[in-house]
């Protein structure tokens, strides 16, 4: 799985960390049931502080994508599975919204206007609206 | 006997369109190395073997029946069979060798089709090895046996045979010198197809990082052989375990059962620590670190010179699974099938079998890249 974080940037660096673990999930390179790498290892890879990786991992397991336990590292739950069909149908409605000339954002600013109120902190509404236009 | 040392550059050869395939330098190149490899490594091993044969057979009748067929460490022969054994042995063991290590080089060096994904050089050390090998081994395999051959001539008894020290001493010393002859009256040819398809880094400004994780792991066919062996080596401890001792041979018995358990426990250490390998590519470069935290195996970035997908075949590319190290490559392959295969800045290549290898190799690149300015 690829994780990566722009140091530029003004979102928090733990953010973009979970940020880049949605995106790997959504894609499929990491699905339900496999451990995250330890997020020491994270952290050496992008030269960051271990405690924002576990941030970052903490922060995934309150949506619910992760569960993280002692000893057993942090494994994807099956929500993995949903968001990956959700990323399917993101993919396919921002391919649509493309040939009818609607821009990103404005499509953006579709999506986070159609959010009835009571399902805006389901973990999978959450994602799909997070998402950042970023590749 | 260091390869990249005597490898010449079959790129700085290339001459045609900059596209696909071998240019004609390159068939050329390879057309000499084969033909001095036929000869080396296919032709005169089969001499040695068949001159060996012929000795054996003219001797036949000198020798005692039953002959000699084993030697333990006590010096003197401690097992007898048909002196015909050593006919079979020569066919089979000399013959055999020979032509399936042949086999090996001729498979591993047949020209890739136009368009083909082969990254690895279709000759190089590697085969250059297999046939300097070929030749050491006939001249091994025919010393040793017409030496035990020759010790029990015109004997009654084959029992008062001498002992095969120095037997073994020419037979390896000939292995080792006709392995070294072998290697060095062959060409260092390199002869690496000119496949443009290097990985497009990924994009990486300045302020942004960015590390791939990924793992080595066996085919499922590789860890039912792997379960397989372990079951057998277990059962074969607990029948040593169980078996009824002897009167007085409790202490053999305690040996046995301590060799196989710790033979046992070695080799599942072994696959354990050479089977799975957690892979991270990060702006140090890659780092390949066994499940049990060791060994672990660096790429630095700064040494990587391009990098490739390619489709690894582990047997005939790297002569098995596992971690393979041959003249001018090392691999960590454990299935067939993508992975990434970086060249060092020395020319050495190092493979690695892993899934999604578009994106590692496109990272690996990128951070080459980085490390390079």
């Amino acid at each position: 799985m690829l994780l990566s974080v722009d140091t530029a940037s003004e979102r928090p660096i733990y953010e973009q960390i979970a940020d880049a673990v949605r995106r790997a999930v959504a894609r499929g390179e990491i699905l339900a049931g496999e451990k995250l790498p330890p997020a020491s290892e994270v952290a050496t890879g992008l030269d960051v502080n271990k405690h924002t990786v576990l941030r970052a991992y903490q922060t995934l397991r309150d949506e619910g994508l992760v569960d993280l336990r002692r000893g057993r590292g942090a494994v994807v739950t099956r929500i993995a599975t949903d968001v990956v069909e959700l990323h399917r149908d993101v993919e396919a409605l921002v391919a649509s919204a493309q040939s009818l000339g609607i821009s990103r954002q404005a499509l953006a600013s579709l999506v986070a206007g159609s959010v009835a109120p009571e399902v805006d902190l389901q973990p999978s509404a959450r994602l799909g609206a997070e998402k950042e236009p970023r590749e | 006997m260091n390869a990249s040392t005597s490898q010449r550059d079959g790129r700085g050869d290339s001459d045609g369109p900059g596209g696909i395939g071998l240019t004609s330098a390159q068939r050329d190149d390879l057309a000499r190395a084969k033909r001095t490899g036929l000869w080396v490594g296919l032709l005169a091993p089969l001499v040695v073997i068949t001159a060996a044969l012929v000795l054996v057979l003219v001797w036949m009748p000198r020798m005692p029946n039953p002959a000699a067929t084993h030697w333990g460490g006590s010096g003197g022969p401690d097992g007898f069979g048909s002196p015909w054994s050593y006919v079979w042995l020569l066919a089979l063991v000399g013959y055999g060798i020979v032509l399936m290590m042949w086999g090996i080089v001729e498979f591993s060096s047949r020209t890739p089709p136009p368009a083909s994904e082969r990254v690895l050089p279709v000759w190089s050390g590697v085969q250059r090895f297999l046939v300097a090998f070929s030749l050491g081994y006939a001249a091994f395999l025919s010393a040793v046996l017409l030496g035990s051959v020759i010790v029990q001539l015109d004997l009654k008894d084959p029992a008062q045979a001498t002992g095969l020290g120095a037997t073994m001493s020419i037979g390896f010393g000939a292995w080792v010198f006709l392995t070294a002859t072998g290697w060095f009256v062959q060409p260092g040819i390199e002869v690496r197809p000119n496949v443009e398809r290097a990985v497009e880094p990924i994009l990486l400004s300045t302020t942004e990082r960015a590390v791939w994780f990924g793992v080595v792991r066996p085919s499922s066919t590789f860890i039912w052989i792997i379960l397989v062996v372990v079951v057998i080596m277990m059962g074969a401890w607990l029948l040593v375990f169980f078996m009824p001792a002897d009167e007085g041979d409790g202490m053999a018995k305690n040996i046995a059962t301590i060799a196989t358990g710790g033979v046992t426990l070695l080799i599942v250490l072994l696959l354990a620590m050479t089977t799975w390998f957690r892979v991270r590519i990060d702006a140090r470069g890659l780092e390949a670190r066994s499940a049990l935290g060791w060994p672990v195996f660096r790429l630095p970035a700064a040494d990587v010179q391009r990098v490739e997908t390619a489709q690894i075949n582990p047997l005939g590319e790297f002569g098995g699974w596992g971690l393979r190290w041959m003249p001018g490559r090392f691999g960590i392959v454990m299935r067939s099938g993508e992975g990434i295969i970086a060249t060092r800045s020395d020319g050495r290549i190092f493979a690695i079998t892993v899934d999604d290898s578009e994106a590692a190799a496109a990272v690996l690149a990128a951070v080459a890249k980085g490390a390079q300015k």
